[in-house]
């Protein structure tokens, strides 16, 4: 498969907490080119700066120093404002936590986004696309946590972001259900060509993307790519 | 030396730190509840209090025996009647002053100086030596800006007299002075002076003889049969009747100012305590929630329930002590503040607030009652959680699509609004709370904002509707039909219509009544009766108008009759049918059509007083003209009895209302504030979650303005009934036998009402936007709820 356009660039992003001595260096300089329609793994343990990378490039937090693009925007450079304007055009996320909102139905939650998106799918093609379309109705206390996850997926992707980042999907789920969660993904990336981020603890996982990025002690410690991606469903764990 | 606390005392004390901000709001209400609590029951006690200290030290009369004139002998045998402890005779006049720098006729009361009863507080200067000399009641000479030396012409009994200023003094017998028929003082118009026996009797022509007698009550004595003996022993000597304490124009004031206070107390403490009951009761019911995994890792480790209940127990104690003892320092101070506002309309020689430790200590204790109902629900689920449970996460908050609420959630057009319906729709009996406690603050504010209104609906009826002379005289002597000849001769005036007013008791069965019973023509323009309704009523033209509170009081109704014993001149007695019963706001309890009152007294024309149009123009001269007009002995001047009516109530109603006001937006901003946060604190999530997908700041923060402001819109109409029924009530409980309020909210005041909730819930909004906007996005999201 041919490379696409670069989507994101970073140059030297750090992002450090507190000063002097007992300052936390969540990032040390950071450098990584990401190309449009990739499915990227992130691996690392706790504290390796996975998070805080991803949080910087979705805009929900800002670096220390350094740059980050996407494409001709550079992130870093944006107020608070800003950051919001290019969440809501280009930037979907799915937690560990799902995030739904408890008053609001599957079709609702989606159409939470849909409201405010320029060109969104409708609240039932997203849900299709995760195979939530006969669960429309359904509060978020009556879904299983897969499928609560799935409708955090279909809310996320209904706008068409360009890019997915997803921070640990599958981390409060079974492996059968986690699957489920992953497949759902996939299909998003080969069908729509989103370009999709997964945080993960989960090394398997790694087998489903086209590249694999490993963080240790805030900076990229490997950066490889697969040959063959492996289907989700094929993955154990 | 360091104290160690202990983890949970630890806890407690930066959970009160972290919680300080909905600690004040509940404080804050707590304290006008407590503070009103310890003002009102204080201001009763020392009202009392002082009341019966000052009537005793300065030996207030129990009885007064008003007659036309007796001889001094006759004290002798009043002394003698069974139930009497003491007579004191005195003589008594009313008095037209002409005092430079007032344009108006000023009324005095004059009477001799006391002996052993009624006894003078001395304020300035000295008690009266020569015969031309007077003390004068403190607030007149105040008033009037008098000085002592100051010469004072008068005209007593038809006769000039120059009287000159030596002291100003108080008197028990005028803790609260007005001029005979009015109810608000006008303490520039009129005046009680002191002076010597001897030259008052001069001037009245009753040389050794008096025209009022005092009488103090033997221990046990029945003042209503002592009052009958009285009557009849009087009876010769031309007496209206006498009476007691209970009829004394002053004391009824007092009493009346009493009860009102009384009926403060029962609407206003009750509100505030439930309120803050309220607001501490969903503070620590969401506390409990956000520390289940505490509970259960503190009952892990081994604590008992017990300990828990402690725990929390004390911290909503902790929360309501600083209410408490804001409280009982706002009471205080309030109660000082109205002590010193009753000064300028009771005059006590001293009146000192005193709150006592049993009225602090009570307000404490009804403060920790609303505490415990407040936070008896939320300790009691804190303790019951088991351990296991309770380090569960607490179970997805569940919503359902049936019923009605849903189907109106549903045809919203966007997401956000359909967060907050549910949300409302979710905690009912919350929801319905916050709107309850937005409607009382709201009430109060149109109850105590609309006695403005209420006054001056009582201004309107009375004067621009009823009273519309420039000027009421009272004669001195009844007159015949010749004054209204005399009195259109004199500078500018108009028209003149004539009434006549004799002093009768009324009678039905056992019940019985002092009152004046009125004689006006029927088509009179400067003297209408006109209803609490607005609605003018002709005099019939037979029978009597009465009033809603003397038939009550006589158990009479239109179509009844009553007995009339007149008890001055002829003293006449006949029967009177009561043709209708009709409320008035002020005076005239009995009306009866001129001619028909000339018929049954069995005289001619004869009149008691006058309303008089006078050209605008001419109003200085023709008060000059009365100031010499020995038959006037009392005159009126609407003008200037609305201009005090207004002064009064800007003066006394101000303050109270100010406070109010500030209570109500205490309560708003204390409801909406706790309830916003803590709807805050359960949305963090959902406000974290539209961020992230894009929302901006004033789209997310859609969702808990527009729960506030929805609140704060349902509370609108039921606030606004509740202000009217309450101001109705109060209206109603405060109004007396001697005047009725009418209950007129007006448009403005009610849209003054719906500003001071819309500024304050607008105040909290931008205080939880605030915080709204500053969420952390990624702790709310990554953190298990």
């Amino acid at each position: 498969m041919a490379e696409g356009a670069a989507i994101y660039r970073t140059r030297g992003l750090t992002k450090s907490y507190g000063e002097g001595a007992a300052a936390v260096h969540a990032l040390r300089g950071v450098d990584l080119t990401v190309h449009e329609g990739e499915m990227l793994v992130l691996l690392g343990p706790s504290g390796s700066g996975k998070s805080t990378l991803l949080n910087i490039l979705g805009g929900l937090d800002s670096a220390t120093s350094g740059q980050a693009w996407f494409r001709d925007l550079e992130i870093t450079a944006l107020d608070a404002d800003g950051l919001t304007e290019y969440r809501r055009r280009s930037i979907g996320f799915v937690f560990q936590f799902y995030n739904l909102i408890a008053s609001l139905t599957a079709r609702e939650n989606v159409a939470l986004i849909t409201d405010i998106a320029e060109s969104p799918m409708t609240p039932e093609e997203a849900l299709a696309l995760v195979g939530l379309e006969d669960r429309l109705d359904h509060f978020p206390a009556q879904l299983s946590g897969g499928e609560q996850q799935r409708v955090a997926i279909a809310r996320a992707i209904a706008k068409r972001p360009e890019v997915l980042l997803c921070d640990e999907p599958t981390g409060a789920l079974d492996s059968k259900t986690g699957a489920r969660v992953l497949t759902a993904l996939d299909t998003i990336n080969r069908e729509v060509g989103t370009t999709v981020f997964i945080i993960t603890h989960n090394a398997v996982i790694a087998d489903m993307a086209d590249e694999v990025i490993r963080f240790a002690d805030g900076g990229i410690a490997s950066h490889s790519r697969n040959a063959v991606r492996r289907a989700p469903a094929d993955l154990a764990w | 030396m360091v104290i160690r606390l202990s983890p949970l005392s630890t806890k407690l004390l930066r959970d009160l730190w972290r919680l300080r901000a909905q600690a004040l709001a509940i404080a804050l209400v707590m304290a006008a509840g407590v503070g009103m609590v310890v003002m009102s029951y204080g201001m009763i006690r020392s009202l009392e209090a002082t009341r019966e200290a000052y009537y005793a030290r300065y030996a207030l009369a129990d009885l007064w025996a008003p007659l036309r004139r007796a001889p001094d002998s006759l004290t002798r045998e009043l002394r003698q009647v069974p139930g009497v402890a003491g007579v004191e005779s005195r003589v008594s006049a009313h008095a037209t002053l002409d005092i430079a720098g007032v344009a108006e006729p000023v009324s005095a009361r004059i009477h001799s100086l006391p002996a052993d009863l009624n006894r003078l507080v001395l304020r300035k200067g000295r008690l009266p030596r020569a015969a031309d000399e007077v003390v004068a009641s403190e607030l007149f000479v105040k008033a009037a800006r008098l000085s002592l030396g100051d010469r004072l012409p008068a005209l007593v009994h038809g006769k000039r007299i120059e009287l000159r200023l030596v002291g100003t003094a108080l008197s028990p017998e005028y803790v609260y002075s007005v001029a005979p028929g009015q109810i608000f003082p006008d303490n520039r118009r009129f005046g009680v002076l002191w002076m010597a026996r001897e030259p008052l009797s001069a001037a009245l022509d009753m040389r050794d003889g008096f025209n009022e007698a005092l009488v103090r009550l033997a221990p046990g004595a029945s003042a209503q049969e002592t009052v009958r003996r009285l009557d009849l022993a009087t009876a010769p000597d031309g007496a209206t009747g006498a009476f007691g304490r209970d009829l004394l124009v002053s004391d009824r004031f007092v009493s009346s100012e009493i009860d009102q206070l009384k009926t403060t107390v029962e609407i206003l403490p009750p509100i505030f305590l439930g309120v803050a009951a309220f607001l501490l009761n969903i503070l620590l019911a969401r506390l409990v929630e956000t520390e289940r995994e505490v509970i259960g890792l503190l009952k892990a480790f081994g604590y008992r329930s017990a300990a828990i209940v402690r725990h929390y127990a004390t911290l909503a104690v902790l929360l309501s002590l600083g209410g408490v003892l804001l409280g009982w320092g706002l009471g205080g101070w309030m109660g000082r503040a109205i002590a010193g506002l009753y000064q300028d309309f009771y005059t006590f020689p001293f009146l000192n607030f005193v709150g006592g430790a049993d009225i602090y200590l009570g307000a404490g204790g009804l403060a920790l009652l609303a505490v415990v109902l407040g936070a008896a629900g939320a300790v009691w689920r804190a303790q019951r959680l088991t351990p296991a449970e309770a380090m569960r996460p607490p179970a997805p908050a569940r919503y359902s699509r049936r019923g009605v609420s849903d189907r109106i959630v549903r045809a919203l057009p966007d997401e956000p609004s359909r967060m907050i319906l549910r949300g409302l729709f979710r905690r009912p009996w919350r929801s319905l709370a916050s709107v309850a406690g937005l409607a009382a603050a709201l009430g109060l504010y149109v109850a105590s904002a609309s006695s403005t209104d209420n006054v001056e609906r009582m201004i309107d009826l009375t004067f621009v509707r009823g009273q519309r002379a420039d000027l009421s005289l009272t004669f001195a002597e009844p007159r015949d039909a010749r004054v209204q000849r005399e009195l259109m001769a004199l500078p500018g005036v108009q028209r003149v219509e004539t009434w006549r007013g004799v002093s009768a008791e009324l009678v039905n069965g056992p019940y019985r009544s002092r009152e004046s019973v009125l004689g006006l023509p029927r088509g009179s323009s400067l003297m209408r009766l006109v209803t609490l309704e607005g609605a003018v009523i002709e005099p019939p033209v037979r029978g009597a108008l009465i009033s809603g509170q003397l038939a009550r009081k006589l158990g009479v109704r239109a179509g009844g009759s009553i007995a009339v014993r007149v008890t001055e001149g002829e003293r006449q007695s006949f029967t009177l049918p009561v043709a209708q019963v009709i409320d008035v706001p002020l005076g005239a309890s009995v009306v009866v059509e001129r001619g028909e009152l000339a018929r049954l007294l069995r005289e001619g024309e004869v009149a008691s007083g006058a309303y008089v149009m006078a050209e605008p123009g001419r109003l200085d001269a023709l008060y000059a003209a009365l100031k010499q007009t020995p038959m006037v002995a009392g005159v009126t001047v609407a003008s200037a009895a609305l201009r005090g009516i207004r002064e009064t109530i800007a003066q006394s109603m101000g303050i109270v209302t100010l406070f109010n006001t500030v209570f109500a937006m205490l309560i708003i901003v204390g409801v909406t504030y706790t309830s916003a946060r803590i709807s805050l604190s359960e949305r963090a999530r959902d406000l974290a979650s539209m961020r992230v997908l894009g929302f901006r700041k004033g789209e997310a923060g859609f969702v808990l303005v527009g729960e506030l402001a929805l609140t704060a819109l349902a509370s609108l109409p039921l606030g606004l009934v509740l202000g009217v029924a309450l101001s109705r009530y109060i209206a109603a409980s405060f109004s007396s036998d001697l005047f009725l309020i009418p209950a007129a909210v007006s448009a403005k005041t009610l849209a003054q009402g719906v500003f001071v909730v819309a500024v304050s819930a607008g105040a909290t909004a931008w205080l939880i936007r605030r915080s709204a906007d500053r969420l952390d996005l990624v702790r709310a999201l990554k953190t298990r709820e």
